[in-house]
C-alpha cells in the first residue's frame, strides 16, 4: 500500500484512539474504501499521475484525521444501536424487566443462539478440517482463504445479530479487505489480522454457548410457565405438576404459592436473559471488533 | 518594535483563520444531512459517497470546501440509522465495492420538514445579516 495512505490511516487510528471500538473500525473502513476509489478514478482521469500524488490530493480532500475523529464520535452520539431501545429511563428494578425491551430481546438471542451456534462450528469446524487437510495441495491456501474470508463474513452477520437483539453497538461495515496488495498480500492480510482468528474461536465457542443459553433458558422458561399454570393444568384439564415417577397432585392450600413462585421465578429468568444478554455482549465486542 | 507587530500580525492571522475554519465545520455539522438528501432525493438513482463528495466539490466551484469528503460518510451511517436512506453494496470494475445509496419515503418527509425549516433559518439570517432587524 502507498506509504502516504498507511500514514495517514495510521494518525487517523491515533485521533480516534479512546472512541468506540465499533466505531473505529467503521471510520477506519470509511476511509479506506473511498481512499481507495478516489485514488483509483484519479488516476483513470488522468493516467500520466503518479500514485502518491492521485494519494495526496485524495487525503487533501477527505480532511484532517483529528477534525475527522471529532466529527465521527459527534454523529456517533446521534445513531442509537439499530432496534435498541429508546433513551429514556431505564427499568432496571427486579419488577421492571418485565416492560424491559432488551430484556425480552435478550431472551430471544438465548433461544435463537443454539440455532446459530449449530451453523457457526459446523461451518467452522468443516472449514478448518478441509483446509488443514488440503494445505499440502496447491489449492489448499487458496481455499483456506476463502474459509476464513467466510468466518469473517459470518463473523459480521453475528455482529449484526447481537447488535439488534442486545443493544450493543457492532461495526456495521465489515473491515476493509485492501486491493493491490497482490494476491499473496490479501491471502496474507487475512491470516495475520488477530480479529479473524477470535472471530473463528467465537465461531466455535457459539455451540456450546448456544447449546447451554437454550437449555438454562429453555428449561427456566418451562417450569416457571408451568407453575404459574398450575391450578389451571390440575383442576381444568387434569394435568399433574410432576409425573415423575408417578403423578402427583398439588394441595390446594399450597396452590397460590405455586403460582407466586413461578410469577417469581419467570421474572428472575427475565432477569438472568438481561444480565447474560450484556455479559455476551461484552464478549461479542472483544472477540468480533478489531482494535 | 517592526518585528513584534509583525509577529502579532502573525499571530492574528492564525487566529483568524483557526476561528474561520471552526465556524466553518460548525455551520457545515447542521447542514451536511440536509444536503445529503437533497441530492439523493434529486439524483436519477443510488450513489455512492464518492460520486456524492465530487458532486458536492464541484457545486463549491474551486473555493476552499465547506464539507471535508471523510465527513460524508459518518452522515451517511446515522441517514441510514434513521430509516432516512437505504444502501446496497454493489462490485465495482475499478476498486472496492461500492455502498449505493438511495432515499426513502420517511427521508422524502424529512426533507420536505427540514427544507421548510431551512428556509426560515435563512430568512432570519438574511434580515439579522442585512441589519433588518436594528431599523
Amino acid at each position: 500500500m502507498i506509504k502516504l495512505l498507511e500514514d495517514y490511516l495510521n494518525a487517523f487510528r491515533d485521533e480516534l484512539r479512546g472512541a468506540d471500538r465499533a466505531v473505529v473500525q467503521d471510520a477506519l473502513s470509511d476511509a479506506e474504501d473511498h481512499l481507495s476509489t478516489a485514488i483509483g478514478e484519479e488516476l483513470s482521469r488522468n493516467p500520466g499521475e503518479s500514485e502518491e500524488d492521485a494519494a495526496r490530493s485524495a487525503i487533501a480532500q477527505y480532511g484532517e484525521p483529528s477534525e475527522l475523529a471529532e466529527h465521527y464520535r459527534k454523529v456517533e452520539k446521534y445513531t442509537q444501536p439499530v432496534m435498541a431501545p429508546e433513551r429514556g429511563p431505564r427499568r432496571k428494578s427486579f419488577l421492571g424487566v418485565m416492560a424491559d425491551p432488551s430484556a425480552w430481546a435478550s431472551l430471544l438471542y438465548m433461544i435463537l443462539s443454539m440455532a446459530t451456534g449449530i451453523v457457526y462450528f459446523t461451518w467452522a469446524v468443516t472449514g478448518v478440517s478441509v483446509s488443514a487437510s488440503m494445505l499440502v495441495l496447491i489449492i489448499g491456501v487458496p481455499l483456506a482463504w476463502l474459509f476464513f474470508l467466510s468466518f469473517r463474513g459470518l463473523a459480521f452477520v453475528e455482529g449484526r445479530i447481537v447488535e439488534a437483539l442486545l443493544g450493543v453497538r457492532m461495526p456495521r461495515r465489515a473491515v476493509f479487505i485492501r486491493k493491490g496488495s497482490g494476491w499473496w498480500g490479501s491471502i496474507k492480510g487475512v491470516f495475520s489480522t488477530a480479529t479473524t482468528w477470535s472471530s473463528l474461536v467465537y465461531l466455535i465457542l457459539m455451540l456450546p454457548l448456544g447449546v447451554v443459553y437454550f437449555t438454562v433458558f429453555v428449561t427456566l422458561l418451562a417450569l416457571s410457565l408451568s407453575m404459574v399454570a398450575d391450578p389451571v393444568l390440575e383442576l381444568v384439564f387434569h394435568v399433574p405438576i410432576l409425573d415423575i415417577p408417578e403423578p402427583w397432585w398439588t394441595p390446594v392450600w399450597l396452590m397460590p404459592f405455586v403460582v407466586v413462585g413461578g410469577a417469581v421465578l419467570f421474572l428472575a429468568t427475565m432477569n438472568l436473559a438481561r444480565l447474560t444478554g450484556k455479559l455476551h455482549g461484552k464478549l461479542a465486542r472483544k472477540m468480533l471488533v478489531s482494535g | 518594535m517592526g518585528s513584534k507587530s509583525a509577529a502579532d500580525g502573525d499571530g492574528q492571522e492564525v487566529r483568524g483563520r483557526a476561528a474561520d475554519r471552526k465556524f466553518r465545520k460548525e455551520l457545515s455539522a447542521g447542514t451536511t444531512a440536509l444536503a445529503l438528501l437533497s441530492i439523493l432525493s434529486s439524483a436519477s438513482g443510488p450513489m455512492y459517497g464518492y460520486q456524492i463528495a465530487k458532486l458536492m466539490e464541484e457545486e463549491e466551484e474551486g473555493r476552499v470546501p465547506l464539507i471535508k469528503h471523510g465527513a460524508l460518510y459518518p452522515v451517511l451511517r446515522s441517514l441510514e440509522g434513521n430509516d432516512l436512506l437505504t444502501s446496497i453494496v454493489e462490485p465495482s470494475v475499478s476498486g472496492p465495492p461500492r455502498r449505493y445509496y438511495s432515499i426513502t419515503e420517511d427521508g422524502k418527509e424529512a426533507l420536505e420538514r427540514w427544507r421548510e425549516i431551512w428556509a426560515r433559518t435563512c430568512r432570519l439570517m438574511d434580515r439579522i445579516l442585512g441589519g433588518a432587524i436594528n431599523d
